[in-house]
């Protein structure tokens, strides 16, 4: 292409009904939520840093204790320190040195000469007894055996994560719903309950996990009963967590959901196009990749939490 | 800059780059992963910012780069798929879709299906209102480069929306 090529000529009636056309584009607004959840982590993160030490400190503390902890190793096993080598003694003892070969102890073998002739003083610290195991399984111990394919009690497990009902329970069932070789077990256990945690589920769709939204949407999809429905329309109508709620009402497929989409789609021409969006891109939970910026996000937030590697050597050290 | 300054500019651009992410990405939803992901970089990466450029511009690479990290992850299947899912120009009545208000959403879907470069640089241009020159630097390449990546937008989106260009003439005539 000539240089002359890529100048456009703003003057040209073209151009400029062009610059017009594209004035009027007009892409989907991100939800209220969206717009709280981005500032929130951006919150979050900023008081997870803040509370970090600086880089510098963990450093000059991963370096104390590292040198402390090879000055302890040395100090025990270094061969000067021999308080009953009878060679030792002879040659301070027996044979007085001349004055100039004889000096006092440096701090150094001062030190060597008290760690090696100390008795130990403690005592052999006493077993603590082993917990008791508590009645209610661990999100852990329950993903434990979710994760486990020959586990004979996958299904009990995924069972007992809906039961919990709290949101840690419901982020580790959303996560089976995630996962293609569990995903049709997980929906199993849950059309098969008797009373599903429908208000937990309601509260996933403003997970901050995007996959783990769209995963609750599907899974009120399929519990979805005349109440639901009413709640769902409720969402769409004040605006709470619409897309989501719009995914469920997609994934029921029953008439009552139905009849309430068409209704919202016909007096609201945003939702209408919303709707359609949705179902050219509603999520099929078995294609999730993984890894997205939002998972990648929260763990490398996680990762903070944990110092970065400078617990890692703290705890090695002191182990020392 | 302090942490602290930063901190505050970062959350007074938020918003900003929100916009951005969901005019390259053209999904809430994508875009709400890809500013999260430019956050965590913009917060390890904040003390590279060293003031010489406006905040906005260190800001909206990050984004871009984000973006573009994204784009090679997923690779091209995405952007094809949603490709299919838009409407032909030259099948849509243009009155019905203006009196629809859909003209305003196919245009932005057409400009977020762009191929990726071109659509940077014409959202930076057209919709951040960004001269050729910064966008440039936003994107880090050179001023020409920008300008062909704009030259062949506009001629992409011409050939797109050619049916609403012809409309418009008439009646601005």
């Amino acid at each position: 292409m000539r240089a002359s090529d890529d100048q456009f000529d703003p003057n040209d009636p073209a151009e400029q009904a062009l610059d017009r056309l594209l004035q009027q584009a007009r892409w989907h607004e991100p939800s209220p939520q969206q717009k709280q959840r981005v500032r929130d982590g951006w919150l979050a993160l900023s008081h997870r840093r803040r509370i970090m030490p600086p880089l510098w400190t963990a450093a000059a503390a991963a370096v104390v204790l590292v040198v402390g902890g090879a000055a302890t190793i040395v100090l025990r096993q270094s061969p000067v320190v021999q308080p009953h080598s009878e060679k030792f003694f002879a040659i301070v003892t027996d044979e007085p040195k001349p004055a100039d070969l004889v000096r006092p102890a440096t701090a150094y073998e001062k030190l060597a000469l008290i760690s090696a002739t100390r008795t130990p003083s403690r005592q052999a610290a006493t077993p603590i007894p082993l917990q008791t195991q508590p009645p209610v399984p661990s999100i852990a111990q329950l993903q434990l055996q979710v994760r486990n394919p020959a586990s004979p009690i996958r299904g009990t497990a995924i069972h007992a994560m809906l039961k919990r009902n709290d949101h840690a329970g419901m982020n580790a069932y959303l996560n089976c719903l995630n996962d293609p070789s569990l995903q049709d077990q997980a929906m199993a256990v849950l059309v098969g309950m008797s009373d599903p945690p429908r208000e937990a589920l309601l509260n996933e769709l403003n997970n901050p996990i995007v996959a783990n939204r769209q995963a609750a949407a599907q899974a009120l999809g399929a519990i979805c009963n005349a109440e639901l429905v009413e709640r769902l329309g409720e969402m769409v109508e004040s605006n709470i967590n619409r897309r989501e709620a719009l995914a469920a009402l997609l994934a029921a497929k029953n008439a009552s959901a139905m009849a309430m989409l068409d209704d919202v789609a016909r007096r609201h021409a945003a939702v209408k196009s919303q709707i359609q969006a949705l179902k050219s891109e509603t999520p099929d939970i078995t294609s999730k990749e993984p890894g997205n910026g939002k998972e990648n996000f929260y763990r490398a937030a996680d990762s903070l939490d944990r110092g970065d590697g400078w617990i890692r050597i703290g705890a090695g050290a002191t182990t020392v | 800059m302090d942490r602290q300054t930063f901190e505050r500019l970062m959350l007074e651009h938020l918003p900003a780059a929100h916009r951005l992410a969901i005019r390259l990405s053209g999904s809430p939803d994508r875009a709400e992963e890809l500013v999260q992901e430019a956050m965590l970089r913009a917060s390890r990466g904040w003390a590279q910012f060293r003031g010489q450029s406006r905040f906005t511009t260190w800001l909206f690479q990050i984004v871009i780069n984000v973006f573009r990290d994204q784009l090679r992850r997923k690779g091209v299947g995405e952007e094809v798929a949603d490709d299919h899912d838009l409407p032909d120009a030259r099948t849509v009545d243009p009155h019905q879709a203006a009196s629809g208000k859909e003209l305003g959403e196919l245009i932005a879907r057409h400009v977020s299906s762009l191929p990726p470069r071109q659509r940077e640089v014409l959202v930076l241009v057209a919709f951040e209102q960004m001269a050729p020159s910064q966008a440039a630097a936003v994107l880090e390449i050179s001023e020409q480069n920008a300008r062909v990546n704009l030259y062949l937008a506009r001629q992409a989106m011409k050939k797109l929306l050619a049916i609403y260009l012809n409309e418009d003439r008439c009646e601005s005539k």
